[in-house]
């Protein structure tokens, strides 16, 4: 294949990448113009730029491992959320003040709610995982800036076809622009490069419902990162200098740019010529006049940029959004033209952007003003809640103009400065950009909440206040879903903000039983009412009745305060019509063949109510024995908001079978016969109610008033005297509430206990099914006969109160009665910590399947305890070696490329993902012992190893340090060893040299026989016994010191913890274990600062070791020299005598302390080193020898 | 960096235990007959294969082995064997007349020497291709001509030219002179390699066909024990010997470090081993606990011991004990138990220590090769030991060549100062063993040189 034939095959194979590419990122589809055009222009890039790897196996590789990572987010993210349930749920009893405690009732209840419905069983979208992910991978396959340089060209294309190519590309590149910021918000030092460079401006997407995406997935993906943290942080001896340790990866510090430059350009310039300077004085002022034109514009005043006249002054005119704005310059109403703007510091580019920003900005704000305005103009119509809503989104915008309003009263100062972040700089143009950047997202945030708000036209403004604050609900739990505490306390504000009217009514309602403050006839029941009105007349259709037969409906309609109408009809004014038709003749039995309807408009009212959360419901009217039944489908809109349908569906069908709610239109009465149900909700009322002062006290009334046209009940009490009700609460009169409750707890315990008295208590509740199409009431009178209430009705008490909920009836109702916060504990923190516990073990499951925590441990394991054999055995012989020939070793070149070839390939273990770097000597300590022939001389070494998020929430700085300690012990150990064994091979020439010297001691035994000096022959005599035992003497200390920690501190604790790590069910866990292993490695290494006695006199043996090995040979070759080398051999056996003195000392004081420490068995582990060190007793024997 | 091992297989006996010995290692490091990595099996066995083996082009593997032998059969078995592609061929040396040694020590001797160019020139070549050589291996034994005359001149060799790689022999003893020996003049052989052993060996690994002729019947229970069986015993110990070297972990990784942990005192360089459990003890394993105390408590036992001496001498003044102990222990072994068995260990007294220095039993856990079939012991152990008793052996073979001298068996006119030589060489070094029972060790250089002065 000849040259010009491979090229043009590489370069159609780089093309397809390329294309490849330039889909994933902008999401352009191929085959369309713009789509050439995009390759084209990063195919130019390219090859300007000469940088892109494109090599498919990159790619493949990084997207799986992105895929994992993005599934870890998602997860931790609700992990985040469920713990922050749990939390707030178990924070529950320290909320105390009712206000707080309101908010917060409220808040959980939204919570949980929203916890059901949607979080457990969120997940990210797929396709749009994979965007992301293609992207996130993108970044991280090239390098930076120049994956800058081709985005920012990619994005600027992208916005060129923003007008044909549309929300399409828009949304994928506003994905885009959040995703680099978090990618090159990691990687800190590129942040100052992201700063500079202008391309970097965010694109803001003018469609709120893809910013809203943006913002949503921007939190998916990135801000999670911040937010990792766990709510218990892992426990640690602090003695042992361990900071508590965080998730939390700190937050880029993006350091505030540098704002002044058109002031040092000016200073620069100064002394050059009058021209220069006027120059940069007219830039100055120039600038200023811009930021205030800017500001003012913010602010929404007139004067804006786009009608000032700028500068003529001879420079490069450039006229501002030649090409950004253009897109969106139709979309601003107000400020529309386009006037040349110049400033030196900034690029064209940037200042456009930078403009069209501001300009976006202000347009948001704008119509964010109007919009408030109108909301609350008293006479624009609109209801309580909208109006709320206005008011909270005007004090965010005040809070905003405070900002801009500062910035303008410092503009207008002579020389305008400002301290940002502890430093003062010139307000220019960027730092007006930064400073009012952390209020865009809120402005972004509003403007999607005005736009959602405002939408449509409703029925009705129950439908409107329903559908705001179903809306804002969604949001706001959307965003405390996907932590950004910001979002989330913003939109938090605004909807409490906004459902205070809502909430203002119910009690009212639920307090006093009316609806005087729904002015704006929003509350969902005054919806119910309007729709009723119109079929009331049809529903009256009397039937056959016999009232005869009917005490019961006669006492029933008197109390209704009704009268009987004629036969079988019974009007109340109250309830609306009730019918009593009979079917059956038969007088015996009241009940037989009896259908009982009840219609009118509070009847219609209640169903609808109750409705108003299902939507539908099957209305049934029966009469006892099946005869005759009446059917209906009942469909009514619902206009209850969503986050308080199980609220409402707790007030009004928890109680079953006697939910009475009766209105009463025309003075707006509401009575209501509350009976307590056997969950949550409705005692938190219950208590609310008992702070208002008692005031819903029915039972009461109807004693003290006993002709009120209000339907009431009378309790058992008041029949049944006997029972053994609560005193104090008879004497009030009973609070209808408790004595209710109290009513069920009776019934629930004659359930259980006795059916005879259920029987009779059942009476009570016989004519009653549950779809609450009539009122019942207690009676009171004793002629009342209950009697000959068949054991049938019971049945179909029950069935009928199981088939409306699936709560039975036999649940334990003494639970009613529980404080609310026990009961949200009760009911819900099992089942979220449950679902914690779920989540976390996905994550260690994922931790340590899909990232190989385990395999990366061993590595570590491998480098930093040197375990596996060769890992790093070449690195350590080779800075011993150099430290043995006293030459310099810490150079981190060549310790790094050591390093990095010394790390073995191996299948198993996933070294890609890992980079180990030296800090080679970073404090190489400059005492007098760290000379190179020392054993402190390795002191300075520092090996890093980092690792990829997650892995680094486990594998950390701070266990890297303590690995480092332990590294250095091992290789000083294993310095000493290696010194020692060093000149193994030379004994058995030694064995050689011994015999020979024998002969020639004999020779000059036999040639000097007279004069023989007796020392020189002792010399020969015992030429090296003493000192090879001296060597084995060291070797056992070293041998067994290095036996020690491998086997016994090493072996057994990395397999403990392997094997707790796989049990460990959640994050802190396995962080915790592996802390505590680290600790217990440092601890049981001597490294302690507790055990520094024997760690020093342990390192002291190796020191000795080192000079051993130096001395020896020394000594070796003088004996072989004899007489020729007295001094040097005298020098060299005294120096050895040292060392023995030392070691023996040393040894000494080492087992006596190690025998001290033992047996008050403070650390058992040392027993085994004691064990190895003493094993025959040497010491011990050496010891009382001495 | 591997610390490559060269291996010198010499005469009959060295190469029948050499031909065991890379048939056991290539099945721990997967490697087939042909010297191809086995494809059935995907394991990461993280082991150090360029220790004994290099790769050819083809990348199959070689051993870095040289086989020496006067005669050919054995040679010529392994070159029609089934692993007859693995060796490298141009590491055979057979004398072409084939006419072997002889049984005698100086046959032997005399051959080396005219053929050293030959053999030196192979030694050089696999030298050459070993990145950072540590030492040699020589497989012999010390009763017949080739293993003992040529083992001995190639101890010299060696020594003069790789005088800085340390030399580790596995030495076969012979019999003790019993009727059923074959050769008379084994016990000239015997103290003639003896000699070399003591001052031109690092360290020599007795194994004694006593000793492995008991084990096969005692523990493996075959009545009348072939040369396979005890070849197998051998390379069992040899390959166990090796496995830190081959299996590295921090410790124990090379040679030195093995060697230097085992001798304090150059001369008493002649180690003991013992292996446990035995292929018969495995079908008793059913039964049976190996636990890591179990394992080292059975490696204490002289019946499992591959040398016959008399380790609880009833001798006045005489106190046998162990100059130091390496345990290798290979397998599932738990670390936490080490320091339980040690401590057990110590309390009964089961190991006899030195006097006159610090030792200990040191422990060298060592993985268990992936490549070897499974149902294998749980734990295995391999003891080396440096036992002062190992003199008995010594004692044993002085006696008998006393005996055979006083019946002037032989011509020993010729080496009768080389007999002389090696004979006070050799009860030298028994004295020292005898010294390195007393606490006064330290004081026997002295008097021992200080001997004749008085």
């Amino acid at each position: 294949m000849s040259a010009s034939e491979f090229r043009k095959k590489s370069n159609q194979r780089r093309q397809v990448l390329i294309e490849n590419l330039v889909e994933s990122i902008t999401g352009i589809a191929r085959n369309t113009p713009n789509f050439r055009k995009a390759v084209k222009f990063s195919i130019e890039n390219i090859d300007d730029h000469q940088f892109l790897s494109t090599m498919p196996s990159v790619v493949d590789r990084q997207y799986k491992n992105l895929l994992d990572k993005l599934e870890f987010h998602s997860q931790i993210g609700k992990l985040n959320a469920l713990q922050h349930a749990v939390t707030r749920l178990r924070g529950i009893q320290d909320v105390t003040k009712d206000q707080d405690r309101e908010d917060f009732v409220y808040s959980c209840m939204r919570f949980l709610y929203h916890l059901s419905d949607r979080v457990l069983d969120y997940n990210i979208d797929n396709e749009r995982a994979i965007s992301h992910h293609r992207q996130l991978q993108f970044v991280e396959s090239v390098s930076a800036p120049d994956v800058h340089d081709l985005v920012s060209s990619l994005r600027s294309i992208n916005e060129e076809f923003a007008g044909d190519s549309g929300a399409e590309s828009e949304g994928t590149l506003s994905d885009w622009s959040d995703e680099e910021e978090t990618v090159s918000g990691e990687k800190s030092g590129e942040t100052l490069q992201k700063e500079t460079t202008p391309m970097d401006e965010r694109d803001e997407c003018e469609q709120v419902d893809t910013t809203s995406e943006v913002n949503r997935m921007s939190t998916v993906i990135g801000m999670e990162r911040k937010h990792v943290g766990m709510s218990k942080p892992v426990d640690m001896d602090p003695s042992l200098g361990f900071k508590l340790p965080r998730y939390v990866s700190a937050p880029p510090n993006v350091p505030l740019i540098q704002t002044n430059l058109a002031i040092a350009c000016a200073e620069m310039d100064e002394g050059r010529d009058s021209l220069s300077l006027w120059r940069s004085k007219y830039l100055i002022s120039h600038e200023q006049t811009v930021v205030q034109q800017v500001l003012q514009m913010l602010a929404g005043r007139t004067g804006s940029l786009f009608t000032w006249q700028g500068c003529t002054c001879g420079l490069k005119d450039v006229h501002v959004g030649s090409n950004d704005l253009r897109s969106f310059r139709d979309r601003c109403d107000g400020f529309l033209q386009c006037q040349p703007v110049t400033l030196t510091h900034l690029s064209p580019e940037s200042l456009s952007s930078i403009l069209g920003k501001m300009m976006k900005i202000s347009t948001k704000l704008e119509r964010l003003r109007r919009f408030s305005r109108q909301y609350l103009s008293p006479d624009s119509g609109k209801t309580l809640t909208q109006q709320a809503f206005g008011l909270s989104v005007s004090e965010t915008l005040e809070s905003f103009d405070e900002i801009v309003n500062g910035l303008i009263r410092t503009s207008h100062s002579e020389r305008p400065t400002l301290q940002v972040e502890g430093s003062h700089t010139s307000l220019t143009l960027i730092v007006v950009e930064r400073l009012i950047d952390s209020k865009v997202k809120e402005v972004d945030l509003l403007t999607f909440l005005a736009g959602g708000v405002s939408q449509r036209e409703v029925p009705s403004p129950s439908h409107s206040t329903k559908r705001i604050l179903d809306f804002l609900f969604d949001e706001a739990s959307m965003t405390r879903m996907l932590p950004d505490e910001g979002c989330y306390d913003l939109l938090h504000g605004i909807f409490t903000a906004t459902l205070r009217p809502y909430l203002h009514i119910l009690d009212h309602w639920l307090a006093e039983g009316s609806l005087e403050n729904d002015t704006c006839n929003e509350f969902f029941i005054q919806d119910v009412q309007v729709e009723q009105e119109a079929g009331l007349s049809d529903q009256v259709q009397p039937r056959t009745s016999q009232p005869s037969v009917s005490r019961y409906w006669q006492m029933f309609a008197i109390r209704q305060g009704g009268d009987i109408v004629d036969e079988g009809k019974i009007r109340s004014s109250s309830v609306g019509t009730i019918t009593i038709s009979r079917e059956s003749n038969s007088l015996d039995d009241f009940y037989t063949g009896m259908t009982i309807t009840v219609t009118g408009k509070n009847g219609k009212l209640l169903s609808a109510i109750v409705k108003g959360y299902i939507g539908a419901k099957r209305r049934v009217l029966v009469d006892l024995e099946d005869t005759v039944k009446e059917d209906c489908l009942y469909v009514v809109t619902t206009v209850v908001p969503a986050f308080f349908r199980p609220l409402c569906s707790r007030i009004l069908s928890a109680g079953k079978s006697v939910n009475v709610l009766l209105y009463d239109g025309d003075t707006k009465r509401v009575i209501r016969q509350v009976l307590t149900s056997q969950r949550s909700i409705l005692s938190t009322f219950e208590q609310r109610m008992k702070f208002r002062n008692r005031r819903l006290r029915i039972g009461q009334g109807v004693v003290q008033d006993s002709s009120s046209a209000c339907s009431a009940k009378s309790t058992p009490v008041k029949s049944r005297p006997t029972a053994d009700y609560p005193s104090d609460l008879a004497e009030r009169g009973g609070g209808g509430l408790v004595q209710l409750s109290w009513v069920f707890q009776q019934i629930h315990a004659s359930t259980t206990s006795s059916t005879e008295r259920v029987d009779d208590l059942f009476h009570v509740h016989l004519p009653l099914n549950d779809d609450m199409s009539c009122q019942v009431s207690f009676p009171d009178s004793a002629d009342c006969s209950f009697s000959d209430l068949p054991p049938s009705s019971l049945r179909h008490f029950l069935a009928s109160a199981d088939d409306e909920e699936d709560e039975e009836i036999s649940e334990d109702l003494e639970s009613s009665v529980l404080p609310f916060e026990k009961l949200m504990e009760e009911a819900l923190l099992k089942d979220l910590e449950r679902r914690v516990e779920d989540l976390n073990e996905e994550l260690v499951k994922y931790l340590v399947n899909k990232f190989d925590l385990i395999a990366h441990l061993n590595v570590l394991r491998r480098v930093y305890f040197m375990a596996a054999g060769d890992v790093l055995h070449e690195f350590a012989m080779h800075i011993f070696q150099k430290l043995d020939r006293n030459e310099p070793w810490n150079d981190p070149h060549t310790l790094n490329s050591l390093l990095q070839s010394s790390l073995p390939p191996s299948k198993s273990i996933t070294y890609g993902t890992i980079s180990a770097q030296i800090d080679a000597a970073q404090d190489p300590r400059k005492r007098k012992s760290a000379s190179d022939a020392s054993i402190f001389a390795l002191d300075g070494l520092y090996i890093s190893y980092s690792v990829e998020w997650p892995l680094n929430l486990i594998v950390n700085e701070q266990s890297l340090k303590t690995y480092n300690n332990i590294l250095i012990f091992l290789m000083q150990i294993k310095r000493a060893k290696i010194a020692l064994n060093a000149d193994t091979h030379a004994d058995k020439n030694a064995i050689v040299k011994d015999s020979e010297s024998e002969w020639e001691m004999e020779e000059l035994q036999t040639r000097d026989r007279i004069g023989q000096d007796a020392s020189s022959a002792e010399r020969y005599g015992s030429p090296n016994t003493k000192y090879l035992l001296l060597r084995a003497e060291l070797r056992h200390v070293v041998n067994n010191l290095e036996n020690y920690i491998m086997t016994q501190i090493h072996g057994s604790g990395s397999v403990m913890m392997e094997k707790e790590i796989r049990k460990s069910t959640n994050l802190d866990q396995i962080h915790s274990l592996h802390l505590r292993f680290l600790s217990r490695m440092r601890d049981r290494c001597l490294l302690h600062e507790r055990a520094a006695v024997v760690a020093d006199t342990a390192r002291k043996v190796l020191d000795l070791a080192l000079n051993f090995s130096v001395s020896y040979p020394r000594y070796k070759a003088s004996l072989q020299k004899g007489e020729e080398d007295w001094e040097e051999m005298r020098e060299a056996e005294e120096s050895l005598d040292r060392v023995s003195k030392d070691f023996h000392r040393c040894t000494r004081l080492l087992v006596v302390v190690l025998s001290k420490i033992v047996s008050r068995g403070f650390h058992p582990h040392l027993e085994d080193l004691l064990v190895r060190l003493s094993f025959n007793d040497y010491f011990d024997a050496s010891d009382s020898r001495r | 960096m591997p610390r490559e091992i060269i291996t010198l297989q010499v005469g009959q006996c060295g190469n029948q235990i050499g031909y065991e010995f890379w048939k056991q290692l290539c099945l721990e490091h997967g490697i087939t007959q042909d010297g191809l990595i086995r494809d059935d099996m995907e394991v990461d066995a993280g082991d150090r294969k360029d220790v004994f083996f290099y790769q050819a082009d083809d990348e199959h593997y070689i051993p870095r082995a040289i086989l020496l032998d006067l005669e050919d059969r054995v040679i010529n078995g392994i070159r029609t064997g089934e692993y007859r592609k693995l060796y490298n061929p141009e590491n055979f040396l057979v004398d072409t007349q084939g006419g072997g040694a002889g049984n005698n020590w100086a046959s032997g001797y005399g051959q080396a020497k005219d053929k050293i160019e030959d053999i030196m020139d192979m030694i050089d070549r696999e030298a050459d291709g070993s990145d950072s050589l540590e030492g040699f291996v020589v497989c012999h034994s010390i009763a017949g001509g080739t293993g003992s005359g040529m083992g001995s001149y190639m101890l010299e060799a060696l020594n003069d030219r790789y005088s800085k790689k340390l030399v580790q022999t596995y030495s076969v003893f012979p019999n003790d002179g019993e009727s059923n020996s074959d050769v008379v003049v084994q016990p000239y052989n015997s103290i003639l390699t003896l000699k070399r052993l003591t001052l031109e060996a690092d360290c020599v690994v007795v194994l004694d066909n006593n000793a492995l002729n008991r084990i096969a019947t005692e523990r493996l229970r075959i009545p009348k024990p072939d040369f396979t069986i005890v070849n197998g015993l051998v390379s069992t110990v040899m390959a166990a010997s090796t496995a830190t070297l081959r299996y590295p972990s921090y410790m124990n990784n090379d040679l030195v470090g093995l060697i230097a942990s085992l001798i304090p005192t150059p001369r008493c360089h002649f180690l003991m081993t013992g292996y446990t459990p035995m292929a018969y003890d495995l079908v008793e394993r059913s039964v049976r606990k190996t636990t890591v105390l179990d394992v080292m408590r059975r490696l204490l036992q002289s019946k499992n011991m591959m040398v016959s001496t008399k380790m609880h001498s009833q001798q006045p003044g005489r106190n046998p004990c162990y100059i130091s102990i390496l345990n290798i222990i290979q397998g599932e072994a738990d670390p936490t138990q080490v320091h339980k068995s040690l401590q057990r260990i110590r309390e009964r007294k089961l190991a006899n220590f030195i006097p006159w220095g610090p030792a200990s039993i040191q422990v060298a856990l060592s993985r268990r090769s992936p490549y070897l079939p499974a149902g294998g012991p749980r734990v295995s152990g391999l003891l080396m030991a440096n036992h002062t008793s190992i003199s008995s052996l010594f004692e044993r073979i002085l006696k008998q060549f006393d005996l055979l001298i006083k019946k002037k068996a032989g011509s020993v006119d010729e080496l009768k100062d080389e007999f002389d030589d090696s004979r006070e060489i050799v009860q030298s070094l028994v004295q020292e063993y005898h010294a390195c029972e007393s606490p006064n060790y330290i004081e026997w250089g002295m008097q021992q040189r200080g001997g004749p002065s008085d």
